[in-house]
């Protein structure tokens, strides 16, 4: 009996051990911010921009010099020319800038455990929008940044997306001017017979004819785990303008996604192009920093990216068939039959973490980004990036195919992407791209895709206290 | 064993109240917040009762999936590293030439660290760029390449694969280690009497390895069923849920700012430990002597 007794105990002790792992962690420390930062960040904020300038500057002289700030960010959201001009403000400041990259699947996860574990980056990257306040809680996790020197240069839209309660807590850094398109190859598209379609119907039988000429229709880098859902959200627009209201309806809980059937085609609709293989055989493994060199090599006709991407395939490497920028033009993909240009002031943005024995450091290395000079630099060094929603005198470098393409579309047949104006909806976006790939092997149906968008929204709401979801 | 020779009570005092303050209270209040809705989108908890055990058993949200690919997990690789791990201690523990180069060998992966191993074989296992199917092409055997990791039939099989190759030659060095404690007398005697390779395995090394056998086997399961590393690194529970385990479920709960529904899984894990744990304890070490 005895012997039982210690078996059960050492068991009990060994087990015990595994739960404290996963409970032990100090949830509390996220929600009881340092008082000291936050009441800094405060009067920083209510100073008056010149004071701040000095302080800024006399910090950079003299207690600032020689500490390290950390950049944590997703792959692809730091660009070269970046980490360049970390070099220079190191070299201005003393102040090191270490940039902490990971890989896009495991980014969010990463970033979330730490700030909830009161453990964050002096400055955190994260996609502006509505999963601010829900997913990363900014209010207790950034620092008030609405009185820094670049706030009056900062697009309205950008800050509208980087603000909670009319703060502004971030700095979208990234070419939110523009959104995902399908870039495609004329070439490729003129070989095979195939021209740009605006139906699904043209789609399919583009994507045959591309098929039938020996070319892999589109690259779809699913193993990063974010970026097959862009097909489908970026061209989204068409659900509200075909069933106008929908948007509303969804965020005051009477409506689902499960019950809307112009979602589950357009669900549907993506299986279908994986089914055909459009995708190609290795789509699953797939990532997306290899997709400008795929479409430099003219394996794969199509692609949606950036317009700026288009630049970047054209000076790659692997770009052996000489391709220049006129090869390249810009569609939507017409699921459901959309025609309306996706627009996406939202994107990977930068958060000075509340908890940091840095912010001064930070927020000097913010500002240094956004001298004109630098913002300039990184607009004439990062090839697929075309303008930042700032204005601080820049010359943005948009392609001639890229004024043509946007200007074709007036503000009729515009409209926002689906994770910018849906509720709870962003911050389920690698679960959704999860259930999309479970579609596609056969381990979901379009219909429980949609109900565990669904199932998830309410779990959200309910843990937010959303009064429509009690 | 005289009873004045134990040693007092108190002498674990110290060891005892470090354990209890680090892991015994925070392990119960984990247990306890699974009965609560604590989320990082509230600064309330309210008592909920068994509502996150229901969501977790009730079969729509896919957990009764992650957790029996725990427990194949666990089986496979137990299995598979005790028995691999028992044939390689076996042949390396006998006089062999370059004994210790060998042993050398297979302990390596054993060094690595996991996150980095599941790194190295993602990429090895890239079914276009990777090594093993660009040399499974070169010596003609392309009926053998496959998406190791992104093939839904065969991804947890990769993913177990490279565990038992990383784990196995641990297990082996302690098997021998099991192996060399055994007196020499006794095979000896054995040969001397006429018996085989097979009949000496069988009638002595096994008996006497029951010991080592049940930690190695008690520290495998505890690792298979808290599983998380490797397969956050090789596929992060892809393709879609396919190699999701309980714990890389609890890791997504909790970065998501849903604690109490990841501590109910964590609670799930902790029934499971304990039960199995408790068996596997008690059958292992029905013969041994007690003092």
């Amino acid at each position: 009996m005895k012997k039982k007794l210690v078996s059960l105990l050492l068991c009990s002790a060994l087990a015990m051990s595994m739960a404290a792992c996963s409970a032990g962690g100090d949830m509390s420390a996220a929600a009881t911010q340092p008082a000291e930062e936050a009441k800094e960040a405060e009067v920083e904020a209510e100073a008056p921009a010149e004071e701040k300038e000095e302080a800024a500057e006399e910090a950079s002289d003299t207690s600032a010099a020689g500490t390290t700030i950390t950049v944590m960010a997703s792959q692809d959201w730091v660009e070269d020319a970046e980490q360049e001009l970390g070099k220079k403000f190191e070299e201005e400041t003393g102040i090191h800038v270490d940039y902490q990259i990971v890989p896009a699947d495991q980014y969010q996860d990463l970033l979330l455990t730490r700030l909830n574990s009161g453990e964050g980056p002096d400055i955190w990257g994260a996609q502006s929008g509505f999963a601010l306040s829900t997913t990363y809680n900014v209010a207790e996790n950034a620092v008030d940044l609405s009185g820094e020197d670049w706030a009056d240069a900062y697009s309205v839209f950008s800050a509208e997306q980087t603000s909670v309660d009319g703060v502004n807590y971030g700095l979208t850094y990234y070419d939110t001017t523009t959104d995902y398109y399908m870039v495609y190859n004329k070439k490729l598209f003129e070989a095979a017979g195939a021209s740009v379609p605006t139906t699904w119907e043209e789609l399919i039988e583009t994507c045959n004819k591309l098929q039938e000429s020996g070319v892999t229709p589109i690259y779809e880098p699913m193993a990063d785990g974010w970026h097959l859902l862009m097909l489908w959200t970026e061209n989204a627009q068409v659900h509200d303008k075909k069933n106008p209201g929908i948007i509303d309806k969804l965020n005051k809980n009477e409506a689902t996604f499960a019950e809307d059937a112009d979602m589950k085609l357009a669900v549907d609709q993506l299986k279908e192009l994986y089914d055909n293989g459009y995708f190609g055989d290795n789509c699953l493994s797939d990532e997306f920093a290899d997709a400008e060199g795929y479409l430099a090599k003219g394996e794969f006709a199509m692609c949606m990216l950036k317009p700026g991407a288009i630049n970047t395939i054209v000076a790659s490497d692997q770009n052996t068939e000489g391709y220049t920028q006129d090869d390249f033009g810009l569609f939507l993909l017409p699921l459901c039959d959309n025609q309306y240009l996706n627009i996406h002031p939202t994107g990977p943005s930068r958060f000075i973490y509340s908890g940091s024995k840095n912010i001064d450091a930070a927020k000097q290395y913010l500002s240094f980004l956004l001298k004109q000079e630098n913002v300039q630099y990184l607009i004439d060094e990062a090839a697929d990036v075309e303008n930042l929603p700032v204005e601080v005198g820049q010359t943005p470098e948009y392609s001639k195919t890229t004024l043509d393409f946007l200007n074709s579309y007036d503000d009729e047949h515009s409209g926002m992407v689906l994770q910018d104006v849906v509720l709870y909806y962003n911050e389920q976006w690698m679960d959704i791209n999860a259930d999309l790939t479970a579609l596609f092997i056969g381990d979901m149906t379009s219909d429980d895709v949609l109900k565990a968008i669904d199932d998830r929204r309410a779990q959200l709401a309910q843990a937010a206290g959303d009064a429509n979801w009690q | 064993m005289q009873k004045k020779k134990v040693y007092p009570w108190y002498f674990a005092l110290v060891s005892v109240f470090i354990y209890t303050l680090l892991s015994v209270i925070p392990g119960i209040l984990g247990i306890c917040y699974s009965f609560t809705d604590w989320s990082a989108y509230s600064q309330y908890i309210h008592f909920v009762g068994f509502k996150n055990f229901i969501s977790v058993f009730s079969g729509e949200n896919d957990y009764l999936r992650y957790i029996s690919n725990t427990l194949l997990f666990t089986f496979v690789t137990v299995i598979a590293k005790t028995g691999l791990g028992l044939l390689f201690a076996v042949a390396l523990s006998r006089n062999i030439k370059w004994k210790n180069f060998h042993r050398g060998i297979l302990y390596l992966p054993s060094v690595l660290p996991i996150l980095v191993t599941g790194l190295v074989f993602t990429s090895i296992l890239n079914p276009k760029t990777g090594f093993l199917n660009n040399f499974l092409s070169a010596v003609g055997l392309d009926f053998l390449t496959n998406k190791w990791l992104v093939d839904p039939k065969i991804a947890f099989g990769s993913v177990m694969a490279v565990d038992i190759w990383r784990g196995t030659g641990y297990i082996m060095t302690l098997l021998i280690a099991g192996i060399l404690a055994i007196p020499d007398i006794y095979f000896e005697a054995a040969a001397i009497d006429g018996a085989n390779a097979w009949q000496r395995f069988k009638y002595i090394t096994l008996p006497m390895l029951r010991q080592t056998l049940a930690v190695t086997i008690v520290l495998n399961v505890i690792y298979g069923l808290k599983v998380f590393d490797m397969v956050y690194a090789l596929t992060n529970g892809g393709p879609g849920h396919r190699t999701e385990v309980l714990y890389t479920a609890v890791y997504k709960m909790m970065s998501k700012g849903l604690y109490a529904e990841g501590t109910t899984i964590s609670s799930v894990l902790f029934i499971f430990m304990v039960i199995i744990g408790y068996f596997m304890v008690k059958i292992l070490t029905k013969d041994e002597v007690v003092e």
